[in-house]
């Protein structure tokens, strides 16, 4: 079975109450109250995902002289960072033209439930592997939102179809991205442990989003009671 | 998935199942909390998400995230 066959099973198991979850959110009463603590969290996933990359590059050529996977990821974090780059930028100016607090938004910590997404990978590129990382961005660019779903979030949150910009970038640049991420992840000469912590990685990824969107949802639910 | 065991009635995965949105071996692949999270959201609540659902296309737990 390939890389990507293997990956793509772990997906489907484990993504059915992520997906329930995030639908739920997006058609709750109270999303528009929770939807700038949403646009916040996005935010803070964007701007570490950016240092996530520059992690697994370093690390990536630390190991490279000993483990052909790691060499062969330390042109694709190049790649990648490149692409990336000033993302999260894109996303401050969505927020500064909804009029949000941009200073306030750089200022307050991320919350826990982001940390505890983006600081579970940073330990296992640390401390196990950099092909770890991998799943978070195979997962999360390989399922972006739609149009119509940019545009339903727009509508029920009572702001410019046009206002969620970056969104609507990320819903065609991605799929190129979701592209190569399955080339790259076929081609690697991954190790039966490689792919065991890709697919807990992966795995991971799709509880910590589900646990994320559970708190918005229960803040959501609080908001449409008092 | 209307009877399990006899005992519960997963009527909101019912409806998920009947409107495209999950297959029964999606369904089997919920914890017992999550069913049970599920089977409390309100009967207008499911009519919603199914709504969102058709008129969007999309079933992708990433669409939360970029």
């Amino acid at each position: 079975m390939r890389a990507s066959e293997a990956l793509n099973a772990v997906i489907r198991r484990e993504r059915v109450w992520l997906d329930l979850a995030v639908l739920r959110l997006y058609s709750h009463p109270g999303f528009p109250s929770v939807f700038t603590e949403f646009l916040v969290q996005v935010y803070h996933g964007m701007h570490t995902a950016a240092a996530l990359m520059e992690a697994a590059r370093t690390r990536s050529a630390d190991l490279a002289s000993t483990c052909p996977v790691a060499a062969r990821l330390v042109p694709y974090w190049d790649d990648h960072i490149r692409e990336e780059a000033g993302h999260d930028e894109w996303l401050l100016a969505d927020m500064r033209r909804l009029g949000m607090d941009v200073d306030g938004v750089l200022s307050a910590p991320p919350s826990p439930e982001v940390a505890e997404l983006m600081g579970t990978l940073h330990f296992w590129i640390l401390h196990t592997h950099p092909v770890a990382a991998i799943g978070y961005f195979y997962f999360v660019e390989r399922n972006v939102a739609n149009v119509k779903t940019i545009d339903h979030m727009a509508r029920v949150v009572g702001i410019p179809p046009t206002a969620l910009e970056t969104f609507r970038r990320h819903a065609t640049i991605d799929i190129a991205h979701g592209r190569e991420l399955e080339e790259l992840v076929d081609s690697l000469p991954l190790t039966t442990a490689h792919r065991d912590l890709l697919a807990v990685s992966t795995a991971t990824v799709i509880h910590q989003l589900g646990r994320r969107t559970e708190e918005l949802l229960l803040r959501a639910e609080q908001s449409t009671v008092s | 998935m209307s009877d399990m065991g006899g005992t519960t009635l997963d009527a909101n995965l019912d409806d998920f199942e009947r409107a495209g949105m999950l297959s029964t071996t999606a369904i089997s692949d919920l914890t017992k909390e999550q069913r049970t999270a599920i089977e409390s959201w309100k009967s207008e609540d499911v009519e919603l998400i199914i709504r969102l659902y058709r008129d969007t296309g999309e079933i992708k737990g990433g669409v939360c995230w970029i």
